[in-house]
């Protein structure tokens, strides 16, 4: 503790705050890019748009008898169907089986190997499956934002990230003298301190009830790591068994005889007669092949804050209704109401958007709070080290400060960069190359190493510079390069006039424009305050000895 | 009412909501220097009402064209773009912004009243 309860917040919050914010950047930046996940998929598949027929044309019952036509063909002993239904957000019919057997061969032993998963979209009017280029598309950003591809350790920096963000969060809303009347104080003329702790502030003080609900119902996602006390007390800690008394399962055990699926539109209409009319956007067909076939008609959860799918079930052969879930406990629906903040699948477009702009902002926000970490204490070791008799410990303390610049704009400017990198790699490795997916997230981590290197052989604003303006490079090439290559798609979405695809290359476009002017603004106050920098730099390195002794 | 619509009218409702509670501060008031002029506490009381009041529209519009639930979140991030909006311009382009709030708020009246 450090005299006061503010003074000691101060400390937790600084200190709390640096520490996490290098990691809750990547966590932030990744999930403001998850939410246009399908989008982003979408646009690094563009061979899933080349069907001759909008499915959207035929009504949802005659694309899931289309689909289930293709499926008979192409995964007739599949262990499982599932078909997506266009919607909104993806506007192709989508199907996908697990290439091996889920389960093991009567009397053989398991393999270990989790199924490969196999996708096509269905052509609607010829019948056909187109696959699509091997891309982990927007899911990379989804996966980066849940563990950082790093499974369950990166599940529990995940959450420490999140938990951290609360802190900061709390703290800086005690340390907050004049939270209400600086509500709308931004003054970009000032002093560089001045300017970006109104930032820091304005963007913490604005989004505030984002800030606590986006790190709070992110922490209940992982109930099961951060919160376990009620799983371990009812359940012993198994998850799965909690699951199964939440979602009512309708399950028939497999006779091994053949079967013959009943038609899928009549079933459809039944289940829409259940939970809502133009609202199933999903079907799973399990044991296909099966006299005991079933099949689950799921409702989206798009016009609803709880992400809790009602479901119906059906005998697939003989049609009979084994039984539909459309109520739900109290505790899953509080539950996965959280869940469903977080996510954001509700409310159209508006919601999406802002909940992009809000996680923009908070990007912003924890950037300008690392920023302003480094003008501080860089301030203030120029008054320590232009008074006299400065402490020994200046010189450690200077080393630190520099990796703390260097970590700063590897956090933040090179993360952008190895994120649009990233788009690059989708549009320029062969369509046909092996593990194509694995390369393309090894391109996104090697350009965040790359700028890590750069960042530590460069001096820091120059640093800061230079990788801002790469990143903008590559962002405002981004449709230039979607414009030759990949079949010309861009010229392909105008033509066809795909708004999924065109949104996603001006909105990074946009990106680019934004991270280009602050490149720019940097380089043009840094040419101005250069020679004073350097000044006192050299000022730092001739005092140092005088410290030691 | 459309979620388009809507979304259009509360964004405005909430960006002139910002401009009238940061206008009835005082020392917002100062900061702008020769901008403004010193108000009355009266005045400053009826910016803050028509503050609230804009804000407690804009709930309504968003609770109308969503779930009660679903409104009440899109509001948050609506007030929370708006207020972010006026800072922004307020900082960089302040008559611009001055004059956006009343423009949106005449924008919003006319939109609203067309349709009647």
């Amino acid at each position: 503790m450090k005299g006061s309860l503010r003074q000691s917040m101060a400390w937790l919050h600084t200190w709390g705050g640096l520490l996490a914010s290098w990691l809750l950047f990547a966590v932030l930046w990744s999930g403001t890019l998850a939410v246009f996940e399908p989008e982003i998929s979408h646009w690094m598949q563009p061979e899933r748009q080349r069907v001759s027929a909008s499915p959207t044309w035929t009504t949802n019952a005659q694309n899931a008898q289309a689909a289930v036509r293709y499926l008979q063909q192409a995964a007739p002993d599949a262990a499982t169907w599932r078909i997506e239904l266009p919607s909104p957000r993806s506007k192709v019919l989508e199907v996908s089986w697990p290439e091996k057997p889920a389960s093991p061969p009567a009397g053989g032993q398991a393999t270990g190997q989790p199924a490969e998963w196999m996708h096509r979209v269905v052509d609607v009017a010829t019948g056909a499956g187109i696959a699509a280029r091997e891309s982990e598309g927007g899911d990379h950003f989804v996966d980066f934002h849940r563990n950082l591809h790093a499974g369950v350790l990166g599940i529990w920096l995940v959450a420490a990230a999140g938990l951290m963000m609360l802190v900061a969060a709390v703290s800086g809303i005690i340390i907050h003298k004049r939270i209400f009347r600086d509500f709308f104080t931004f003054r970009p003329r000032a002093s560089p301190q001045r300017s970006w702790l109104d930032g820091h502030n304005a963007g913490g003080v604005v989004l505030l009830p984002f800030h606590l609900m986006i790190a709070y119902t992110g922490l209940a996602c992982y109930f099961a790591y951060t919160m376990p006390a009620a799983l371990n007390h009812h359940f012993d800690g198994n998850a799965n068994a909690l699951r199964s008394q939440a979602v009512l399962a309708f399950t028939l055990p497999p006779t091994g005889r053949r079967g013959e699926l009943a038609p899928v539109a009549p079933l459809f209409e039944r289940a829409e007669a259940i939970v809502g009319p133009g609202t199933v956007n999903l079907i799973v067909v399990r044991q296909p092949g099966d006299a005991n076939a079933t099949m689950q008609f799921y409702r989206g959860v798009h016009d609803r804050l709880a992400l809790v799918a009602d479901h119906v079930n059906f005998n697939a052969v003989t049609g009979e209704l084994l039984g539909s879930q459309t109520s739900w406990n109290p505790m899953v629906r509080t539950y996965r109401a959280m869940v469903g903040l977080h996510f954001a699948q509700f409310g159209g477009w508006a919601m999406q958007w802002l909940y992009f702009f809000a996680g923009m902002v908070s990007c912003a926000m924890v950037a300008a709070g690392l920023v302003l970490f480094s003008v501080k204490r860089r301030r203030k070791q120029q008054g320590t080290t232009g008074a006299a008799g400065s402490t020994g410990s200046t010189g450690s303390s200077a080393s630190f400060y520099q990796l703390v610049e260097r970590l700063n704009i590897v956090s933040v400017a090179g993360l952008v960069a190895a994120s649009a990198a990233y788009l690059w790699a989708n549009r320029l490795l062969p369509v046909g190359q092996d593990d194509r997916a694995v390369a393309e997230i090894t391109v996104f981590f090697v350009t965040w190493l790359a700028t890590g290197v750069h960042a530590s052989v460069r001096p820091v604003i120059a640093g800061w510079c230079e990788q801002l303006g790469l990143a903008a490079l590559l962002c405002l090439g981004l449709p230039v390069l979607d414009a030759v290559t990949a079949d010309r798609a861009l010229l392909a979405a105008l033509a066809r006039g795909d708004t999924l695809l065109l949104s996603v290359d001006l909105a990074v476009a946009l990106i680019g424009t934004v991270l280009a002017s602050i490149a720019i603004a940097l380089h043009r106050r840094s040419s101005r305050l250069l020679p004073a920098f350097r000044k006192s730099r050299a000022t730092l390195s001739t005092r140092r000895p005088d410290a030691a002794r | 009412m459309t979620t388009a619509t809507a979304s259009v009218a509360a964004l405005l409702l909430c960006y002139v909501a910002a401009a009238c509670l940061a206008r009835a501060m005082r020392r917002y008031d100062r900061a702008e220097g020769s901008l403004a002029k010193r108000q009355t506490a009266r005045a400053a009381l009826r910016m803050r009402v028509g503050g609230v009041a804009a804000l407690a529209t804009a709930l309504a519009i968003c609770m109308v064209a969503w779930s009660p639930s679903i409104g009440l979140v899109a509001w948050i991030g609506f007030a929370g773009a708006g207020c972010l909006a006026w800072m922004g311009l307020s900082a960089f382009l302040p008559r611009t912004a001055l004059w956006l709030a009343p423009m949106g708020a005449a924008l919003l009246a006319v939109g609203l009243l067309l349709p009647l």
